[in-house]
């Protein structure tokens, strides 16, 4: 598979076992490029072992994913190159640095051309004020750690945004803020984002496309649409889903 | 790569919340205690606390540098970014190797001012070279453990590392006395030899108390090599091989290799390194041996300053026990000699000669006249003994001004200089002249050496504090 694939992400077969326990199962995924892709499913049902995978973070048991045509399995650091991923929780370890230490940290790594300048455009693509920027981590908000993380993950210009519960524990404004931060990121920066969630309402605004896990195994991917023109019937449709009710009337990419 | 992420490494360390403060407390301590040792034995006090007991700590330390990132989920963050991993533990561990070369500059100032005053004794020469190797040693084993442990929290990983820290720490005193009781080589004898603190005295051929050490050492050698090189070679393979990100990726047969090789670093110490406990230990430093040094009472000599009373702790070896005089400058001194005749009796001669040894000089004042007397109630049988075997009860000190120079001070502090003291006397009635003859010990010390070692002690930590202050004021 060259580079040159149409889509961001390609997925198949994609297992991954802990002991006896099948965490993912079989996933396949064919996302093309550009797009704000949603993953939705309960706690627990394989959306975080999914990014894990795709992210070169846990190797699968079984299968084959690539991103922009590159193994994640054979061509780690090349995958790595391409993506930025947001998990929920990972600025909360950083308490002790400041936001510009944090995002300097990784414009360093990254061998990016000015980095000091870089840090500061991305802070101010994600929001952040600047009277805070030199200010402890550990003092922030959790909407202001959520953008700190966005902009860590935006250093270097990724290809591919993975984005793991990025409003867990945001009151509704903030969420709404977020939401509105990300279409404009998605549209700003040209990235694929790969948005991952347990919050229909969050996914239906936000993607178009998405994919629905239940106990590791892919139940539905399509257009969010096609579960339903409003929200109740988009949550009961998904309800269906997650509980096992409703594969018969859905499709489920192979 | 490796060199910026070392970079970026070594910064990050310093931003943990306590890091600076920390050093500095680390380090003022460390200053406190060189500074309050060199009222006593400097190296047995300061030296080992410094050179042994903290190289010892970076095993929970480096447990915790390497645990932690896991455990916070900073490799989430890092290993999405193109960062090899083999680079990054490449760069873990050199920062740990530079916070231990970091740790040994810092004492550098403290360890200046003692060479200033003193010639470089054995023990600190030996305690100077085990500090690195400890430090070495500490460094792979505690990566070993931060390596093993992968959860989400650092107590694990560090609170093993302490247990480590003072099972290795106890295990020196422990070989020290089973040596020295003549069980070094029987198999509890043996099990010490667990702790590479143990391993790496043996091989450098020093002990901190005991007289003998091993006849051989390049078993032991062998045995340090293989602990140290050991740990960090299962430590690199497992993080590297046998484990993912977060996760433990290895086959059964894999845990088991590992779990062997943790237990061949315990079992093949104790198995190949040298026990040979048959040659006697080098002197540690060039300090006289006096016999009955810390003895007390049933002395007849003491001194104190000029017209000064007779001291509260009187008398024993130590002449001078609680005041210590200068080195390398004249002190005027009153001995008192307190003699067996009750003030019933008068003196009727009296004579005096001093034999001060190892760089000490010293003259009495007053020729072959007889010297002032002064009368003293002893309490109830702690009086001087006199010829018929009673205690004195109401006796005669005599007061003889000295003069006393001590030169080539071999201890910051804690210097006995012997002197031999013989005092000839006769009372009324006497056929004969008495003889009164003691081997005694005059306590010296730098004088300036407490305020030069509290001043280059204070010198970094005052650094790290203000490094604390600029980045809690940049911060907050």
């Amino acid at each position: 598979m060259s580079a040159s694939t149409d889509y961001a992400i390609e997925a198949s077969g994609l297992t991954r076992r802990f002991g006896s326990f099948v965490a993912v199962d079989g996933v396949a995924l064919r996302i093309p490029k550009g797009q704000l892709y949603g993953f939705l499913g309960l706690n627990g049902a394989g959306k975080t072992t999914t990014i894990r995978m795709l992210t070169t973070l846990l190797p699968p048991t079984e299968g084959c994913a690539r991103l922009w045509g590159h193994d994640v399995r054979r061509e780690p650091l090349a995958v790595r190159r391409l993506v930025g991923l947001v998990s929920d929780e990972t600025s909360e370890s950083q308490s002790a640095w400041t936001a510009r230490e944090y995002l300097g940290y990784f414009a360093r790594v990254r061998r990016l051309a000015n980095p000091e300048a870089e840090v500061e455009r991305i802070l101010e693509a994600v929001g952040l004020h600047t009277r805070f920027r030199g200010k402890l981590i550990g003092s922030y908000s959790t909407g202001m750690k959520r953008r700190v993380e966005i902009g860590r993950a935006l250093m270097g210009g990724p290809k591919v945004l993975f984005l793991d519960e990025p409003t867990r524990g945001l009151d509704l404004p903030a969420k709404r803020e977020m939401w509105r931060l990300l279409q404009d990121l998605a549209r700003r920066e040209q990235v694929t984002t790969f948005l991952s969630s347990h919050d229909a309402q969050e996914i239906r605004t936000l993607c178009s496309e998405i994919s629905i896990i239940a106990h590791g195994r892919l139940v539905f991917s399509g257009r969010a649409q096609d579960l339903g023109a409003d929200l109740d019937t988009f949550e009961e449709q998904l309800v269906d889903l997650l509980l096992g009710r409703g594969s018969d009337r859905v499709d489920v990419a192979q | 790569m490796i060199l910026t992420l070392y970079a970026e490494e070594l910064r990050a360390t310093m931003r943990g919340h306590f890091a600076w403060l920390g050093a500095g407390v680390v380090l003022l301590a460390l200053g406190g205690v060189a500074a309050a040792a060199t009222q006593d034995t400097w190296v047995d006090g300061y030296g080992i606390i410094a050179y042994f007991l903290v190289p010892l700590a970076f095993v929970p330390l480096a447990a915790g540098v390497i645990a932690a990132p896991r455990a916070n989920r900073f490799v989430e963050s890092l290993f999405t970014a193109p960062v090899e991993r083999r680079d990054w533990f490449i760069a873990k561990m050199l920062v740990l190797l530079t916070l231990g070369v970091a740790y040994y500059i810092a004492l550098l100032p403290i360890l200046g001012v003692y060479l200033a005053h003193v010639p470089m004794p054995l023990l600190l020469r030996k305690l100077l070279m085990w500090a690195p190797g400890l430090l070495v040693a500490s460094i792979a084993i505690g990566t070993l453990i931060g390596v093993l442990f992968i959860g989400r929290s650092i107590a694990a990983p560090t609170a093993t590392g302490m247990g480590i820290l003072l099972a290795y720490a106890a295990l020196v005193p422990l070989q020290e006395l089973m040596v020295a009781r003549g069980n070094g080589a029987t198999r509890i004898g043996g099990l010490t030899l667990l702790s590479p603190a143990v391993l790496l005295k043996n091989a450098l051929g020093f002990t901190l108390v005991t007289g003998m050490i091993p006849a051989t050492r390049t078993a032991t050698w062998v045995a340090v090599a293989f602990v140290i090189g050991g740990a960090l070679a299962i430590a690199t393979w497992t993080f590297l091989h046998l484990q993912g990100v977060e996760t433990w990726e290895a086959r059964r047969g894999q845990r088991w290799t590992v779990t062997a090789a943790v237990a061949a670093l315990c079992i093949v110490p104790v198995g190949i390194a040298d026990r040979n406990y048959d040659v006697a230990a080098p002197r540690p430093n060039t300090a006289p041996a006096i016999p009955g040094l810390f003895a007390r009472g049933n002395g007849n000599f003491g001194l104190t300053d000029p017209g000064g009373a007779l001291p509260f702790r009187c008398c024993g070896t130590m002449l001078n026990r609680d005041a210590p005089i200068a080195t390398d400058a004249d002190t005027k001194q009153d001995l008192l000699i307190l003699l067996p005749v009750e003030t019933n009796r008068k003196l009727t001669q009296f004579s005096l000669k001093l034999d001060p040894q190892g760089g000490l000089t010293a003259t009495a004042g007053g020729g072959t006249a007889m010297p002032p007397l002064e009368e003293h109630t002893y309490d109830s049988d702690v009086g001087p003994v006199a010829a018929d075997g009673h205690h004195v009860k109401t006796g005669w000190i005599a007061r003889v001004p000295v003069s006393l120079h001590p030169t080539r001070p071999w201890d910051i502090g804690g210097n006995r200089y012997p002197m031999t003291i013989a005092v000839t006397y006769a009372a009324e009635g006497d056929a004969m002249p008495h003889m009164l003859t003691s081997r005694t010990a005059v306590n010296a010390q730098v004088t300036t050496g407490m305020y030069e070692m509290a001043g280059a002690g204070s010198l970094l930590p005052i650094w790290c504090f203000a490094a604390a202050w600029r980045r809690w004021r940049r911060t907050r």
